[in-house]
């Protein structure tokens, strides 16, 4: 993974001296609460509704096995020890003291890490396929691309003050694990037929209020155009971006006013000036920054078929775990596991200072020391020798992570919701947990198959519940907590966006509503189709019959 | 009374705003962008623009002015720095660059860059303040008005 610098680590080192006063000079009312407020988003730390929550970076979801611990460190040192992890690959502390909060970026930056940008209407972390650099259906790696955008976006002295969040996804495998159609920015990665990498970028997708699947402006784009070319689309947006209502100030916006054809025009012109300026990358650039991306040295190893096969004989909770959380490696002999954060009784994504301590330690004993975090709230172990899948199982299941659901239906994506954000509509929580204890009979999971149910408390969308293939969303009415749910939505290849399937329903009764769903579903199917496609086949109607049969 | 920061020290201010829209304005005063267009003013006068300003439309116009004042509306309203950033790189202004409006001092680093080179401070303690702001950060990533040549153009460490 990539390493600082020596100008990388005092970068941070200064920015927490920066934040520092910042937080001194607030304390001691030389800066009004509007003012520090757009400070100290800048720096990961929001009010919420409890306490203020602190946003920890974790760039395009890789993390060492040195800084998970001392994120652990830093749970029991300045927290209630807990974390969790967010829908965009962050680590999110609940309960730091604002006071506190200079030293624990002290902390984090003496390893490495920062809470720079991860909150406020700047450029987000980028994030990318959680299995990038390892999965077997990888065309590029993203990652080096995402860290030179991360350096460029850092501190950027026009960009830091736009009109409303901006966040960027970048993707270089077949399969799209990075939700890039619904990002203000998505990139594609991917190889001519000549061996050159070249990008396609897609603008103005998103979710929130106006969910829209982003429009490709340009294919074809070199490697060293990547920051001249973001550069011309972010000024563009700075400039004609709304101001005046933050619900219509995103860049999908902007994109659908102009029409995508017009907006890339402005894009094009903006970029003649800049192609050949010094903010081109060069050759040794993108070299310095790939070269710090160079896979592990692996162990010449066989693939462990047989050896796989008898144990998922013997041990059928294994072959289950097998079957859904380990997936193909690039390399011989290895696989990539993913540990579900999602047991019934914990909310989505969070993980207390034991598991995090035993997460670093497996990848270190079984893989190379890497970790990664995945959009879906799941922790990766991108290296792990075949031959110990079964004993990493049995570790991860005294630890409550080894669950055997990912990408199966109790494997929400879910926001804090009302039990933490000051935001929310609605309380997310306690849903996807009546949800999972519904739908805890693994063989009825498994029969279902894939199946990607996102729970969001708000219109903002957080849990992405517009791309769940069934999404929930929590809504106000006079006062109380009704959910709307939606068929249909996907985040990946062939992205879509869920249709609201009707009238909203009460919390007591949207386990319930989720159960005929899925009774119309298995009815319905042929063959081994799956849920989405299965929808997409027959439409809403069946659906909306029988899940408000008996209303009214 | 403001207190401006010019070439990182508190200066006495030399401009003053036109506020009498006088039909020969003096030498020294700041316009508004009709005013000084429509006054023919040149190098002798500085014109206030909005960060919302088309300026593509108004270039071959405000470009003569000693002085280039841009307001913000609010502190978070990035817009003026882009404007900056145009007319420094883009159109080759050479003159004063002047942030007004809603300048604060941890803004002003993000100014400083973006090609301002003087600050309309609220007071003398703020202004003090914006200084030391603007001295913080020893270097940056990526290029800028100040500093063209991103890091990785000027090193290789």
């Amino acid at each position: 993974m990539y390493r600082y610098n020596q100008f990388d680590q005092q970068f941070v080192q200064e920015r927490v001296d920066q934040y520092r006063d910042q937080t001194a000079r607030y304390l001691a009312g030389e800066i009004s609460d509007d003012a520090f407020q757009q400070l100290r988003l800048r720096n990961g730390l929001y009010i919420q509704r409890l306490a203020p929550m602190l946003r920890i970076a974790v760039p395009y979801g890789t993390i060492s096995s040195r800084q998970l611990k001392v994120i652990a460190e830093i749970s029991r040192n300045y927290d209630k020890g807990y974390g969790h992890l967010s829908t965009r690959q962050n680590i999110q502390l609940n309960w730091p003291e604002l006071e506190e909060v200079p030293d624990i970026l002290a902390d984090l930056a003496e390893v490495e890490m920062h809470a720079i940008q991860t909150s406020g209407s700047c450029v987000r972390n980028v994030t990318t396929d959680h299995f990038a650099g390892v999965s077997a259906d990888e065309e590029v790696d993203a990652r080096p691309y995402c860290e030179l955008l991360r350096q460029w976006s850092t501190y950027h002295p026009e960009f830091d003050w736009l009109p409303r969040k901006f966040k960027i996804a970048l993707n270089g495998s077949r399969s799209d694990r990075a939700a890039t159609a619904v990002h203000d920015i998505g990139i594609e990665v991917r190889k001519t037929p000549s061996g050159d990498v070249v990008l396609d970028v897609y603008v103005g997708g998103g979710l929130g209020r106006t969910p829209v699947i982003g429009s490709l402006i340009r294919t074809g784009l070199a490697e060293r155009d990547l920051l001249t070319y973001v550069e011309a689309i972010l000024r563009v947006y700075n400039r004609y971006g709304r101001r005046d209502n933050k619900y219509k100030a995103r860049i999908k916006i902007l994109v659908r006013a102009m029409t995508p054809q017009i907006f890339r025009e402005k894009v094009d012109a903006e970029w003649e000036h800049l192609h050949d300026g010094p903010g081109a990358l060069t050759d040794d650039e993108i070299l310095r920054v790939k070269n710090s991306f160079v896979p592990p040295t692996y162990a010449d190893l066989n693939n462990e078929e047989s050896l796989l096969g008898t144990q998922r004989l013997e041990n059928r909770h294994f072959d289950a775990w097998v079957e859904n959380n380990v997936d193909a490696h690039k390399q011989t002999g290895y696989a990539i596991v993913t540990l579900s954060t999602k047991t019934a009784g914990i909310p989505p994504g969070d993980v207390t200072d034991i598991q995090m301590d035993a997460v670093a330690d497996w990848s270190d004993k079984y893989g190379c020391g890497e970790i990664r975090i995945s959009h879906e709230q799941n922790f990766v172990l991108p290296d792990v020798r075949q031959s110990d899948l079964l004993e990493l199982f049995v570790a991860a299941k005294k630890q409550a992570l080894g669950a055997a659901n990912v990408g199966l239906l109790t494997d929400v994506i879910c926001c804090p919701g009302g039990d933490y954000c000051s935001l929310a509509n609605a309380k997310s929580i306690p849903v996807a947990e009546e949800i999972q204890r519904q739908f805890d009979d693994y063989d009825y999971l498994h029969d279902l198959g894939p199946l990607d149910l996102n729970i969001s408390g708000c219109m903002n969308a957080c849990g992405h519940h517009h791309v769940g293939h069934i999404g929930i969303l929590g809504v106000d009415k006079k006062g109380a907590e009704f959910y709307q749910i939606s068929l249909g939505g996907h985040a990946g290849n062939n992205a879509s966006l869920g249709k609201i399937i009707g009238p909203s329903f009460s919390r007591a009764d949207v386990t319930g509503s989720i159960v005929k769903l899925l009774d119309v579903y298995i009815q319905s199917r042929v063959q081994d189709e799956t849920f989405l496609d299965c929808y997409r086949r027959i439409g809403m109607q069946r659906f909306k019959e029988r899940v408000y049969a008996n209303a009214g | 009374m403001p207190t401006l920061v010019r070439n990182g020290e508190i200066t006495e201010d030399a401009w003053t705003y036109d506020v009498a829209n006088a039909s020969s304005p003096e030498a020294g005063s700041i316009l508004n962008a009709e005013d000084f267009t429509k006054q023919h003013a040149g190098e002798l006068h500085g014109v206030l623009l909005d960060g919302s300003v088309e300026i593509e439309d108004i270039i071959d116009q405000v470009k003569r002015a000693a002085l280039i004042a841009i307001s913000f509306a609010g502190f978070a309203d990035g817009r003026g720095l882009s404007l900056a950033v145009l007319l420094r790189s883009r159109y080759d202004y050479r003159g004063e660059l002047r942030a007004v409006g809603e300048v604060l001092p941890d803004w002003t680093p993000y100014m400083l860059r973006s090609g301002f080179d003087s600050f309309e401070l609220p007071d003398s303690r703020t202004a003090k303040t914006a200084i030391a702001c603007m001295q913080r950060m020893t270097d940056h990533y990526q290029g800028s008005v100040s500093q063209p040549s991103p890091r990785f153009r000027r090193s290789s460490d």
